[in-house]
C-alpha cells in the first residue's frame, strides 16, 4: 500500500491538490468573483507546496542513488582487485614454469569476475556489506 | 632456516597464489583466514615473524584492527596492509603509516610487492 503511493505520488499529490483548489471556495461558503479569489489564492499555494514536495522527493530518490552506487562501487572494487590480484600474481608465474602456475587459477578467477558481475544485484551487495560489516561501512559514512 | 611470514587473508584464491609466491621466494609462510584466526596464532610465531601481510576488509576482526593489536604486541614488527577496497589516502584515515608499516593497493604487481617488503626492510633468509 505504501509502496503503491510512493510509486505514485505525483498523481495522489496532483489529485489531493485539484480536490483542494475546488473545494477551498465552497468550504468558505464564497461565489462569484470572491470564489474565483480564493481559488486562485489556493491554486498558488498548492503549486508552491507541490513543487516543494516533488523538490524533496527527487531530492531524496537523488541521495538513495548516489548511495547505491557507492555501494555496488565499494563491493566490486573490493572483488574485482582481489580476482586481478589473483590473475597478476598467476600472469607472473606462467611466465616462469619452475612455478607451477596454471592457467586454471587464471580462468577461474576471470570466471569469478564474470559471475560477479553476473550475480550483481542489492541482495549481493547488502549481503557483502553485512559480512563485512563495520570495516566498510565506516568508510561509506 | 627460512624467514616466518605471516599472510592473513580472507580470499582463499588471493591467499593460495600470494602464499604460494611468497613461499617460491624462499619464506616460510603462516596463513590465516581472518583477522581472529592470525590473532589466535601461537606467541612463538610473531616472535620468528620477519613480518605480517594482511589485507584489510576481513570479517570480524579486520586488519587495521590486527595491525593495531600486533603494534601493541610487537611494536618492531614490520606490517604490509594490502586492499583492493581502500586506496592509500583513505586507508589510514589520514593518518600516517608507522616507519614499521606500508600499505600496497589490489591488483598490485610483482615488483610493487617487492618492492614494498624490501622498504620494510623484510627479505626471506
Amino acid at each position: 500500500m505504501r509502496r503503491t503511493f510512493v510509486d505514485n505520488v505525483e498523481l495522489w499529490l496532483s489529485g489531493a491538490g485539484i480536490a483542494v483548489i475546488l473545494l477551498a471556495p465552497r468550504v468558505a461558503h464564497a461565489s462569484g468573483d470572491e470564489a474565483w479569489r480564493i481559488g486562485a489564492i489556493v491554486a498558488a499555494s498548492v503549486g508552491v507546496l507541490h513543487g516543494f514536495i516533488f523538490w524533496v522527493v527527487r531530492r531524496r530518490q537523488r541521495m538513495i542513488r548516489a548511495e547505491v552506487i557507492s555501494e555496488l562501487r565499494g563491493m566490486l572494487r573490493d572483488r574485482v582487485n582481489n580476482n586481478l590480484t589473483v590473475l597478476s600474481i598467476g600472469l607472473s608465474d606462467v611466465k616462469h614454469p619452475e612455478s607451477g602456475a596454471s592457467l586454471e587459477e587464471l580462468h577461474q578467477a576471470i570466471d569469478r569476475i564474470a559471475e560477479l558481475v553476473g550475480t550483481l544485484s542489492d541482495e549481493s551487495v547488502q549481503s557483502w556489506k553485512r559480512h563485512y560489516g563495520e570495516v566498510v561501512a565506516k568508510e561509506e559514512r | 632456516m627460512s624467514a616466518v611470514l605471516v599472510l592473513v587473508e580472507d580470499d582463499d584464491a588471493v591467499r593460495y597464489a600470494l602464499g604460494k609466491k611468497l613461499t617460491r621466494a624462499g619464506f616460510e609462510v603462516v596463513e590465516a583466514p581472518d583477522g581472529r584466526a592470525a590473532l589466535s596464532l601461537p606467541e612463538e610465531t610473531y616472535a620468528r615473524a620477519v613480518a605480517v601481510v594482511t589485507d584489510i576488509v576481513m570479517p570480524g576482526v579486520d586488519g587495521r584492527a590486527l595491525g593495531a593489536a600486533l603494534r601493541g604486541r610487537f611494536p618492531q614488527l614490520p606490517i604490509l596492509y594490502m586492499s583492493g577496497f581502500f586506496d592509500p589516502t583513505r586507508f589510514a584515515g589520514g593518518a600516517a603509516l608507522a616507519s614499521t608499516e606500508r600499505f600496497l593497493a589490489k591488483p598490485f604487481t610483482d615488483e610493487e610487492l617487492w618492492s614494498a617488503l624490501e622498504e620494510l626492510g623484510v627479505r626471506a633468509a
